[in-house]
């Protein structure tokens, strides 16, 4: 069994400037009103008690039992060995199943071409040993892929974060917090 | 917008690096070549360039930029710079999606219509436009001398080939100087009055520090290759403090933060000399040993209570007795001063208190501590001189000086009636001759500079003959007479220096100019032709110019292999305690009057605001300080001023043109998340100037405070009603040094 291959999100220094997303648009040439990766702002009180603001950057998770393969009428929700869930363009029709299934909302439609799209983890720039864009273009360099059993070994993983929690799916991305 | 912008490109998504970089041509022969400026330099089709950014912003990112067949088919970070390492910032991400843009200037272009919002123009040849500028331009310096022409430009391409052949143009017509204090200039003076410089330690040394102060920054939007820097120091246990009135990310993530009420900074400073001084975290050897008029700063701070600055700033005693503590108990200390802070009248005096705490507690001179403003270091290895071309200036040529921030009194009409009776075109509250023509390059003032209604009666002059060059048709280039097409920074070669780590760059040229476009220097050099000037500096190639120029440890050559290269700093700075003040010390009170009259403002602290300030000793107007709320307008990450905004990508993807507004302060107003609201200001000459924004319930600063995003884009306004944020913002002058006062604003605020 080939390895879990996830996200790996360092949520305390994200400070939301979207440069993730932009360079996952830019990178797959993505109609400029669909984005496979995604910031969202939350709040919540801190260690000390404060109210601050904190971001969560998403895209696919890469789940487990990913809802999105199970429901696709077509098969063209693939999940690899290595956890990658892709979709195959060629057999997808377009029908939506996979973005009402997922909990993430990670499915795209994607107006150019009428079908669905979303994140693949660059899964074309990993077979050349190139980090998927967004994880390659963040500045503050908060995200990163790698197994998942290497990256919840890191001091401070786990595999929830503020705003996000397994909904069913075993999402695979993996949170570090060294912080309180 | 167009569907199929990225047309251009091909294959970006998967392109192996397996090309050598490129660096720029080298030449041996130091003869002076064929002028080849009207027709630059053909980039090899396919290769990887070095290239650097050269937009407002002081982390100068590498990029490689990845060609084939001529056409750039990826930008990315060079992953050998150790500052911008593997990536450019959000907007560097949608640098094809700039340069390849449909909405391109194309060609030379001449209006038809009337001017403004709507205006329409028709292509003309390069020919014609040189010929027709030139005619027009040599009049004007007949009639009323070259002082008659004012450049209007600032950083939308920066770096030595973008102002080379301007600068040069403008020398040689003796053409009015622009003052371009647009920025930081301030905070120049106010830490040049305390530390005799506003250079400081690199931002490289942040991972060395145990307690790091952002106080008046935002690091999402302004160098943000820093954070990597500020969060390992912190992995090594460095404490985080905040000083901010607006919300930041990092305000959130700090262990301390700090919220003044704005322009009260000088006052927090005070809280916190007085917590070191009474606690006794001051360190005493440093002070004795390298400062001068410590009992002049003791006497000051008896003057206050602590009830007194908690009034005052808005923030606890308890607060900043906390931040005094965490930042004298580090055993070193790094400040990172803005450049937002001190866009307000008071801004020269806040700058001015700040590193009284770096003085204190001995955080100066040492690895890891230090005060972080603005950085000249890599600058000096240009010579700005040749570059400028400063000796072509005619002996007898008078050139006065307008300012950028309050160009619209500048450019106001001759028989304009101001309210103090003084009529016709003001500089710096004085008459001043007027301006009958001006070429806006590297610049979209009606976005960018203060009061821009106001600057929009001087472009609605019929007298005044406007040139604009710019990459695309922004709310300024609506009112030209004639638009020149600019080439973008991957089309020309460039080199240009970091601000703050210390590192002057060489960018390459990579595809050649797009359509007819030409880079500046080459526009310059053609309309000087075209005027008469003979001149050689007016044939010289961009990469001569670039080699004339170029003053580094190594040669020119080396450097386009190398692609930058690193002045030799004394370091840790100021290690020798060689404070470049009158005294060599660090000089707690200044009655110098270089910087600011030591009669009007106190030479230690001086706690004025804008609201607390006579309008004589640079308060607000009564006006102005009658409005409910203060506004500030700070940077959003993807801008570069008004750069980016018409981006695929970009626009339409952020709350552009929004107010933020507190919970507190909207539900008294009765204002909801997401109602339209009309935003009223009191503008120079007693105008009301209204802009219509959406408004969104978030406390992004203290109540009472609003907030919205700098420069944005008239006729971008999703709501359709033209207007935007520098309507409404200040265009007087700091306390210090002319610079820009854009948070010296205050508005009314009500549902449309």
């Amino acid at each position: 069994m080939t390895e879990q291959k996830c996200f790996v999100f360092r949520q305390e220094n994200c400070v939301g400037c979207e440069a993730c997303t932009v360079a996952c648009q830019a990178g797959n040439d993505l109609n400029e009103f669909i984005s496979l990766r995604d910031i969202s702002q939350g709040e919540k009180i801190n260690s000390e008690g404060r109210q601050v603001s904190v971001f969560l950057s998403q895209s696919c998770h890469h789940c487990a039992d990913p809802l999105c393969v199970e429901k696709c009428p077509e098969g063209a929700m693939v999940q690899r060995a290595d956890g990658i869930v892709y979709i195959d363009d060629s057999m997808c029709i377009g029908c939506g199943a996979c973005k009402f299934a997922c909990p993430y909302n990670a499915p795209k439609v994607d107006p150019n071409r009428g079908i669905l799209s979303k994140c693949d983890m660059c899964k074309d720039r990993l077979a050349i040993d190139e980090k998927p864009y967004c994880v390659q273009g963040c500045p503050v360099q908060v995200l990163d892929v790698m197994d998942q059993s290497e990256a919840l070994a890191l001091p401070g993983a786990s595999l929830s974060g503020d705003g996000h929690q397994d909904l069913g799916t075993g999402p695979s991305t993996v949170f570090i917090k060294l912080r309180n | 917008m167009a569907m199929n912008r990225r047309s251009f490109l091909k294959g970006s998504s998967a392109f192996a690096f397996s090309a050598s970089i490129m660096g720029c041509s080298s030449s041996d022969d130091d003869s002076p070549s064929e002028p080849p400026v009207t027709e630059p330099p053909t980039p090899e089709p396919d290769g990887i360039f070095h290239t650097t950014c050269p937009r407002n912003c002081g982390d100068r990112c590498s990029l490689l930029v990845s060609t084939k067949d001529g056409v750039a088919v990826s930008i990315t970070g060079d992953t050998s710079h150790p500052v911008t390492a593997g990536t450019p910032c959000v907007k560097g991400h949608a640098y094809l999606e700039s340069i390849y843009s449909p909405e391109r200037i194309k060609q030379p272009m001449k209006r038809v219509g009337p001017r403004g919002p709507g205006a329409t123009f028709e292509p003309i040849t390069w020919e014609q436009a040189n010929s027709e500028i030139a005619a027009k331009l040599n009049e004007v310096i007949e009639t009323y001398t070259g002082n008659a022409i004012v450049p209007y430009f600032y950083s939308g391409y920066s770096g030595i080939s973008a102002s080379s052949g301007s600068n040069r143009f403008f020398n040689r017509i003796g053409g009015r100087n622009l003052q371009r204090n647009i920025c930081a200039s301030a905070g120049y003076s106010g830490m040049s009055s305390i530390l005799g410089e506003f250079s400081g330690p690199s931002p490289e040394d942040y991972v060395n520090t145990k307690c790091f102060v952002s106080w008046g920054t935002n690091e999402q939007a302004t160098n943000i290759h820093h954070l990597k820097f500020i969060n390992e120091a912190r992995d090594k246990g460095a404490k985080i403090l905040v000083v901010n009135p607006a919300r930041t990310p990092l305000a959130s993530q700090a262990d301390i933060w700090l919220q003044p009420t704005p322009g009260t900074d000088a006052t927090l400073v005070i809280g916190i000399a007085k917590t070191l001084i009474e606690e006794g975290l001051h360190d005493t050897g440093f002070i004795d040993a390298h400062t001068q008029d410590y009992d002049a700063l003791l006497a000051r701070l008896e003057e206050f209570t602590h009830e007194q600055i908690e009034a005052e700033t808005g923030v606890t005693k308890a607060q900043y007795q906390s931040f005094a503590r965490a930042y004298a108990g580090a055993e070193c200390a790094m400040i990172r001063i803005g450049y937002g802070l001190q866009r307000t009248l008071n801004g020269g005096r806040m700058v001015k208190a700040i590193p009284t705490l770096a003085a204190l507690t001995g955080n100066i001179g040492k690895v890891g501590a230090g005060v972080v403003y603005l950085n000249t270091q890599a600058g000096g290895m240009f010579n700005w001189g040749y570059c400028s071309g400063n000796h072509l200036t005619p002996e007898d040529a008078v050139r006065d000086t307008v300012n950028i921030s309050e160009i619209g009194k500048s450019l106001l009409p001759e028989d304009y009636q101001h309210e103090d009776g003084q009529v016709g075109p003001l500089a710096f509250d004085e008459p001043c001759d007027p301006i009958k023509a001006m070429i806006v390059y590297s610049s979209n003032p009606i976005a960018i500079a203060p009061d821009a209604d106001l600057i929009e009666i001087g472009l609605m002059r019929d007298d005044l003959f406007l040139v604009g060059i710019d990459l695309f048709q922004t709310d300024t280039m609506d009112y030209v007479d004639y638009l020149l097409p600019t080439s973008s920074y991957i089309e020309q070669s460039n080199m240009i220096d970091s601000y703050h780590c210390y590192y002057a760059k060489h960018s390459t040229q990579a595809i050649s100019p797009l359509y007819q476009s030409k880079p500046d220097t080459v526009i310059f050099q053609d309309l000087a032709k075209a005027m008469g000037y003979s001149d050689p500096e007016f044939s010289e190639s961009i990469d001569d110019i670039l080699r004339g120029t170029w003053q580094g440890n190594i040669s020119y050559d080396e450097l386009c292999v190398q692609n930058w290269d690193s002045p030799v700093v004394d370091y840790p700075y100021r290690k020798n305690y060689d404070f470049p003040t009158p005294s060599g010390k660090i000089e707690f009170k200044d009655i110098s009057g270089t910087y600011f009259d030591p009669e009007k403002f106190n030479p230690v602290i001086d706690t004025g605001t804008p609201e607390s300030d006579d309008f004589a000793t640079k308060g607000m107007t009564d006006d102005e300080k009658a409005r409910e709320f203060r506004l500030l307008s700070p940077a959003h990450p993807k801008l570069s001023n008004s750069q980016w905004a018409n981006v695929k990508y970009i626009e339409g993807t952020f709350p552009q043109h929004t107010v933020y507004i507190h919970p507190d302060d909207a539900m008294r107003k009765g204002i909801s998340d997401g109602d339209q609201v009309k935003l009223v200001a009191s503008r120079y000459g007693q105008r009301d100037v209204t802009i219509q924004y959406t408004a969104r319930i978030e406390a992004m600063t203290p109540a009472g405070t609003i907030f919205a995003w700098k420069n944005a884009w008239k006729k971008l306004n999703e709501n359709g009603s033209n207007t935007a944020i520098n309507q409404l913002t200040n265009s007087e002058l700091t306390d210090m040094n002319h610079g820009s006062t854009f948070h010296s604003t205050r508005v009314d605020i009500a549902l449309a």
